[in-house]
């Protein structure tokens, strides 16, 4: 229990921030329709939402995360959608916070090493699968440490967590080949217990195997990983002017800085840190892998630098003081729960629109309202929405070329059989529209609906 | 110092490899007219080639480096900007292997390998800019920073110098002020003495022309990098740079982890450089730069038990060696002879069409060749960039990306022709609008009001 005082009060003050944020994801509403189809009628192998790549395989990756998504959704509204965020980020903080207190006895060094998880994290804290990734992320490494430390079971565990992984979200692939590092570079040191690596290595592979995908399970991150969608500002590299590029910035800093300075580290912990910092480096999204991976390394830091600050003078914390921190976890998460939002903020979507939107297929929707118009609008079907894959190439061209109202727009507008516009005002092919004098249905300062000729 | 012969050997060779490449950076052109301007005794402080910020102040922080690249121009034509790339190339490469040879002394192949990332990524900069000159420098700097006092006293008249050629230097005095820092907290007896060592050093970044200004350079591209130039955008591991980088600095994280302890020093200079060399990609090479004596230092030798069992090595060969490289120097004229601008990117055949005066507005990419080819079509805007920001960038990307309200913007500047690409949105679009074309081909569309 002593352990757990600090990693819980950290946990609860993450998930409380979270509850702060509105439900304002644009990708949320696809996941919520996907995870309602899911239990309708079985996982959604093929595209049902778009009229542009309607029937076309879809990416089935996500399915058990989007379905607890959608209960949460079921059992108590968009309160229950916000509850999940503020438990799975409360989690997600609680685990980095006790993996770093893994070796180091210092409250202060584990809430200094986890403050770097706790901000880099905020930017994936969204009702989205992909929160889910982060947790379990999270205790994979707690478990691969602890598997490494002797735990047969820790390992063996590692293994049904990737099982599971495999079904939430793509991620799950950074816990399949760590699993393997770490398994490879055990049964290379330790040859007493290389049979046990060896074992959970093949079937940690085995298992992102077993999903409605089969080998299939893999396309989704390995083309993410191959080929980024640099056009989204979260697949986007990472940027030191913005601050999350900041903090990721002063992160990566640190873990030079405690790599070459300071007592050695433990060399097994290269196995992990090195992939997560080359992985962290690709995308914006990925930043927060290494601040999450990297905690138990600078707690151990942080902990020589205060015992040598302190002259080796102890801070442990007791035991009737970790159940106050324990209990104010408790309060905290309470409280958490009664400000967590009970309704989305609408205020980025063009809802007055929703009346005046044509029924069936022809519909010409901004990318970032596709998933809102699905939720919204199920009788209208998208042109394009988050999903973004199964729309690369031809029909991410023509969205390209329509709404930047590039050479060949209109020839686009004719052969894919656009009906209405459904744009931002300040779109080019908005202005284009309206000089060639098509007419406007309806219009405000954020959105303008526009039947084409 | 005394530097390697095997360091001098590769810098001869990649001296020879860079005059494969050709002459065609878009930022030469407006270097070359700023140094020639310069050279005729007239150091342009206020903006004279374009017409859209005439008059507004501009930067003088790479003066010399213009100089440089001007009279290498007007000595010899375009042979002498190939001749400077090579010299500069040369002195890159054997700099960087030479700091490797001095960590790992006997060791030419684990030499090579750590300076291999800083010839990779560097060679991303091997362009006939002041740039390159500063990572010269930038070089120099590491390898004088490794030694004792007098390389570090040596490191100031380095800096003067540097803060004359480019806007790097910042960086470098970064470097000066941490290894103070570092060296004082090692050596506690006389520590004082590094005080006047960094305050000399910051003395010598502020007598430049632009005295206290020279810094604003370097602190805009810092502190707010023109992201939409694929250099100054952040590192990508998708491209091939930012591949490189990323190994880099997992190179740096793995040898740190497994190797020897770093010194104080090493890790003050490590830590910001990787930290400056996330912020844009053009900065990457400086962490690979700083890596090398690190790396060197620290990576097996994998022929080490083959070499304890030979004979020493004979330092006999040394003349030999020597005699080579002269020989191999010798042909480099040869290289650079026949050196001549690569202008199939540019859009020479269209120059006839375009009017002269002020009002041509024209593509970003050929601002800098345009006031050089046509000196009398005043430029709208060019790679100098900041004399531009923010407004002419501003109107700038309203009209190449025809953006509404561009036709406004057009009309306010009074713009009378436009040099664009024919798939630049305007193109299209001022077409659409009555715009008469005067001259289309595959590269370029001239456009007349």
């Amino acid at each position: 229990m002593t352990r757990l005082g600090v990693p819980l009060l950290v946990g609860a003050l993450a998930g409380a921030l979270a509850a702060v944020q509105p439900i304002n994801d644009t990708d949320v509403w696809w996941h919520l329709a996907t995870g309602r189809e899911t239990l309708a009628q079985g996982i959604v192998r093929s595209d049902l939402f778009s009229w542009t790549v309607r029937g076309a395989p879809v990416s089935t990756d996500q399915w058990l995360g989007q379905v607890v998504l959608y209960l949460s959704y079921a059992v108590a509204g968009w309160w229950g959608v916000a509850l999940l965020r503020v438990v799975l980020v409360g989690t997600l903080i609680a685990i980095v916070a006790l993996d770093a207190s893994g070796r180091v006895q210092r409250p202060l060094a584990v809430v200094l090493a986890t403050m770097p998880a706790l901000l880099l994290t905020r930017a994936v804290a969204v009702d989205r699968p992909e929160l889910a990734g982060f947790v379990l992320f999270a205790a994979l490494l707690y478990l691969l440490r602890r598997g490494r430390a002797g735990s047969w079971r820790a390992l063996v565990a590692c293994t049904a967590l990737v099982g599971v992984w495999a079904n939430v979200h793509g991620s799950f692939a950074l816990g399949a080949v760590l699993t393997g590092f770490v398994c490879i570079e055990g049964a290379l040191r330790d040859v007493a217990r290389r049979r046990e690596y060896i074992a959970v290595a093949l079937a940690t592979l085995a298992v992102t195997l077993a999903t409605p995908a089969g080998i299939a399970t893999w396309t989704a991150p390995g083309s993410h990983f191959l080929s980024p969608p640099r056009d989204i500002q979260e697949w986007n590299v990472v940027d030191v002017r913005t601050p999350l590029g900041v903090a990721y910035a002063a992160t990566l800093a640190l873990l030079i800085a405690s790599v070459l300075a300071g007592p050695r580290i433990d060399p097994r912990e290269a196995v992990i840190v090195i992939p997560v910092a080359f992985l962290s480096l690709t995308a914006a999204r990925q930043a927060p892998l290494l601040a999450i991976a990297v905690a138990p390394l600078f707690a151990e830091r942080v902990a020589w630098a205060l015992a040598f600050a302190t002259r080796g003078a102890t801070a442990q914390i007791s035991r009737p003081a970790s159940t106050f921190l324990a209990a104010a976890a408790v309060a905290i998460a309470a409280m958490a729960v009664a400000i967590a939002p009970r309704a989305p903020d609408e205020r980025a979507y063009p809802r007055a629109a929703l009346d005046s939107i044509p029924h069936g297929d022809g519909l010409f929707a901004r990318y970032e309202w596709g998933g809102w118009l699905i939720w919204n609008a199920p009788a209208t079907p998208v042109f394009v929405d988050g999903r973004l894959f199964q729309y690369r190439g031809a029909v991410l061209d023509d969205y390209q070329r329509i709404v930047t109202a590039k050479q060949g727009w209109r020839d686009a507008v004719t052969r894919r059989g656009v009906r209405a516009l459904l744009v931002v005002p300040s779109d080019p092919v908005a202005v284009r529209a309206r000089e060639l004098g098509w007419r406007v249905i309806a219009s405000s300062e954020m959105f303008v609906l526009i039947a084409a000729p | 110092m005394r530097v390697s012969p095997f360091a001098l050997f590769l810098g001869v060779v990649f001296a020879y490899l860079v005059t494969l490449q050709p002459i065609n950076d878009s930022d030469l052109f407006w270097h070359v007219e700023t140094g020639r301007l310069t050279l005729a005794g007239d150091l342009p402080r206020v903006e004279v080639f374009s017409w859209t910020a005439r008059g507004e102040p501009v930067f003088t922080d790479q003066w010399l480096g213009d100089l440089v690249l001007a009279v290498a121009r007007a000595a010899a034509g375009w042979p002498g900007i190939l001749a400077l790339r090579a010299l500069a190339v040369f002195a890159l490469v054997a700099l960087v292997v030479d700091a490797a040879m001095s960590a790992r002394p006997r060791a030419p192949i684990v030499a090579a390998a750590a300076a291999l990332p800083a010839i990779l990524l560097s060679r991303f900069a091997w362009t006939d800019r002041p740039e390159l000159l500063g990572l010269v420098c930038f070089a120099l700097m590491i390898r004088l920073l490794r030694g004792g006092d007098r390389e570090l006293l040596f490191a100031i008249p380095l800096l003067f110098v540097w803060a004359q050629l480019h806007g790097s230097y910042a960086l470098g005095l970064g470097l000066i002020l941490a290894s103070c820092a570092a060296r004082a907290i090692e050596e506690k007896p006389e520590r004082w003495r590094f005080v006047p060592i960094a305050s000399f050093a910051v003395l010598a970044t502020l007598l430049g022309p632009s005295g206290l200004d020279a810094w604003t350079s370097s602190g805009g591209h810092f502190l707010a990098p023109p992201r939409f130039i694929a250099e100054e955008g952040a590192p990508d591991a998708r491209t091939l740079p930012g591949a490189f980088f990323l190994i880099t600095l997992a190179l740096v994280i793995a040898t740190a982890s497994l190797g020897r302890r770093a010194t104080l020093r090493e890790t003050l200079v490590l830590v910001p450089v990787a930290l400056v060399a996330l912020t844009a990609t053009r900065h990457t090479p400086l962490l690979a730069i700083a890596a090398v004596p690190f790396f060197a230092s620290r990576w097996p030798d994998p022929i080490a038990g083959l070499r304890d069992r030979s004979p020493a090595a004979p330092e006999a060969n040394l003349g030999r060696t020597r005699a080579f490289l002269i020989a191999l120097l010798a042909f480099l004229p040869i290289a650079v002879l026949d050196a001549h601008v690569d202008e199939s990117t540019y859009p020479r055949a269209a120059l006839a069409a375009v009017p002269e005066g002020a009002g041509v507005f024209n593509q970003y990419d050929w601002g800098g060749w345009l006031l050089y080819a046509k000196p009398s079509t005043p430029v709208f805007i060019d790679g100098r960039l900041f004399p531009y920001v923010p407004d002419v960038l501003a109107d700038y990307r309203a009209i190449v990306g025809a953006h509404p309200g561009w036709e406004s913007v057009v009309a306010r500047h009074g713009v009378k022709a436009m040099l664009v690409r024919p798939s630049d949105p305007i193109a299209v679009r001022a077409t659409e609008r009555g715009w008469r074309v005067a001259f289309r081909d595959a590269i370029a569309v001239v456009l007349i009001r």
